[in-house]
C-alpha cells in the first residue's frame, strides 16, 4: 500500500515538473511562427484597406493602448475609429518591412519589435511617407487567436502635397 | 523508513515547483491579484530608479536597467540601438553634455504579462539644462517591456517616441 502510495506521489511529482518546464526551442520557434502570421494578416490588412482591421485583430479591452506616429494615446475604441477614420481616407497604402524580431515572454505573450517603411497616398492626393517606422507590439494568445494587446509606433514623417511624387 | 521516504518525496515536490525567476519563457502564466499587485510595485520600483538614476547623471545605473544581452531592442522615434554596449555609450556621450536634467512621468500604467514580464507605458518630460547654457526640453511616450532575471527586473525592449518642445 505504501509503495503504491509512494508511487503516486513520485507520478505527481514528475507530472507537475513537466507541466512547468521552460518552452523548448521547437515551442518558441512555433509559437513565433504563429505571431508572424498574425503580424502579416494584420500589415495585410492595412494594405487592403479593411476596416475589419482593430475588430479582428487587436484586443477589445479597457485594457488595449495604441500609441501613434503622431504621438496620440489611444484606447481601444479609439483606435477602432480613428483607424476606420484613416482607412477610408487613403487610396492605397504600401508596407515594406526591413526588420523584425519576436520574443516570447511565455507560452501566450509575444514581444515583437519591427521596422520599415509606409507610404500612404490619400484620396485627396496627398502622399504620406513614414520611413523608417518602428513598431513595438505586444500579442497576447486569447482563445487560440493571437491578438495585439499593445501598440506603439514612432518615425519620421514626409507629407508630399497633391501632385508632387 | 517508507513514511520518511515519502515525506522526502512531498517535500521535493514543493520545492521543485516553486516558480520559475529567470527570464526564460515558461508554458506557466496563470496570475494571482496579489502577484499583478506585486509585479505593478516593483516595476514601477524600478521606473522609479531608471528615472533617479537619470536625473543623477549616473551613466552606469542608467545602462544597468536595460538587459545586458542580444536580444535588446531600444528604438528612439525614428531609430534603432543596436545594442546595449552601443546604448551605454550613448547615455555616457548624454550625460556628458548635460548639468543638470529633470526626467517626469504622467499616467504610468503598468501592464502585468506574466509572473517575469510586465510592459510599462507613460507620458514622460524631460527638462535639461545643458553645459554649453542650451535647454532641451522632450515630451512623449515611452514603452518599456521589462522582464525578470534573477530576481531583477530589467529593460527588454525600450520604445521612445518624443517631440523637441524647445531648444
Amino acid at each position: 500500500m505504501k509503495s503504491k502510495l509512494l508511487l503516486l506521489v513520485l507520478s505527481a511529482f514528475i507530472v507537475s515538473c513537466t507541466q512547468k518546464q521552460e518552452l523548448t526551442q521547437k515551442e518558441k520557434d512555433q509559437i513565433k511562427s504563429e505571431v508572424k502570421s498574425a503580424v502579416d494578416n494584420i500589415l495585410a490588412k492595412f494594405e487592403k484597406l479593411d476596416p475589419s482591421l482593430v475588430s479582428e485583430c487587436y484586443w477589445d479591452s479597457q485594457d488595449f493602448i495604441e500609441i501613434s506616429v503622431d504621438g496620440s494615446k489611444a484606447d481601444f475604441q479609439t483606435s477602432k475609429k480613428g483607424t476606420s477614420d484613416f482607412l477610408s481616407a487613403a487610396a492605397s497604402i504600401k508596407l515594406a518591412l526591413t526588420q523584425e524580431d519576436y520574443k516570447c515572454l511565455s507560452k501566450d505573450i509575444v514581444v515583437c519589435a519591427w521596422m520599415g517603411k509606409e507610404k500612404i497616398t490619400l484620396k485627396t492626393g496627398e502622399a504620406i511617407t513614414i520611413s523608417p517606422l518602428i513598431t513595438t507590439l505586444i500579442f497576447k494568445n486569447i482563445e487560440g487567436r493571437w491578438k495585439a494587446i499593445y501598440l506603439h509606433e514612432s518615425g519620421t514623417e514626409t507629407i508630399l502635397p497633391a501632385g508632387k511624387k | 523508513m517508507n513514511l520518511k521516504i515519502l515525506f522526502t518525496s512531498i517535500l521535493l515536490f514543493i520545492v521543485s515547483c516553486k516558480p520559475s525567476t529567470n527570464q526564460e519563457p515558461t508554458a506557466q502564466s496563470k496570475l494571482t491579484a496579489q502577484d499583478s499587485l506585486k509585479v505593478v510595485q516593483e516595476v514601477l520600483g524600478v521606473v522609479d530608479d531608471y528615472t533617479l538614476a537619470h536625473n543623477n547623471l549616473d551613466d552606469a545605473k542608467t545602462a544597468e536597467c536595460f538587459v545586458n544581452s542580444p536580444e535588446l531592442v531600444v528604438a528612439e522615434n525614428s531609430e534603432l540601438t543596436p545594442n546595449w554596449e552601443v546604448l551605454a555609450k550613448q547615455i555616457k556621450e548624454f550625460h556628458s553634455t548635460v548639468a543638470s536634467s529633470q526626467l517626469s512621468w504622467e499616467n504610468k500604467k503598468v501592464l502585468v504579462l506574466s509572473l517575469n514580464s510586465a510592459a510599462m507605458t507613460g507620458r514622460f518630460s524631460f527638462n535639461a539644462l545643458l553645459k554649453d547654457k542650451k535647454k532641451l526640453s522632450l515630451s512623449g511616450y515611452v514603452t518599456i517591456v521589462l522582464v525578470k532575471q534573477n530576481t531583477r527586473w530589467k529593460f527588454y525592449q525600450y520604445h521612445e517616441s518624443y517631440k523637441v518642445v524647445n531648444n
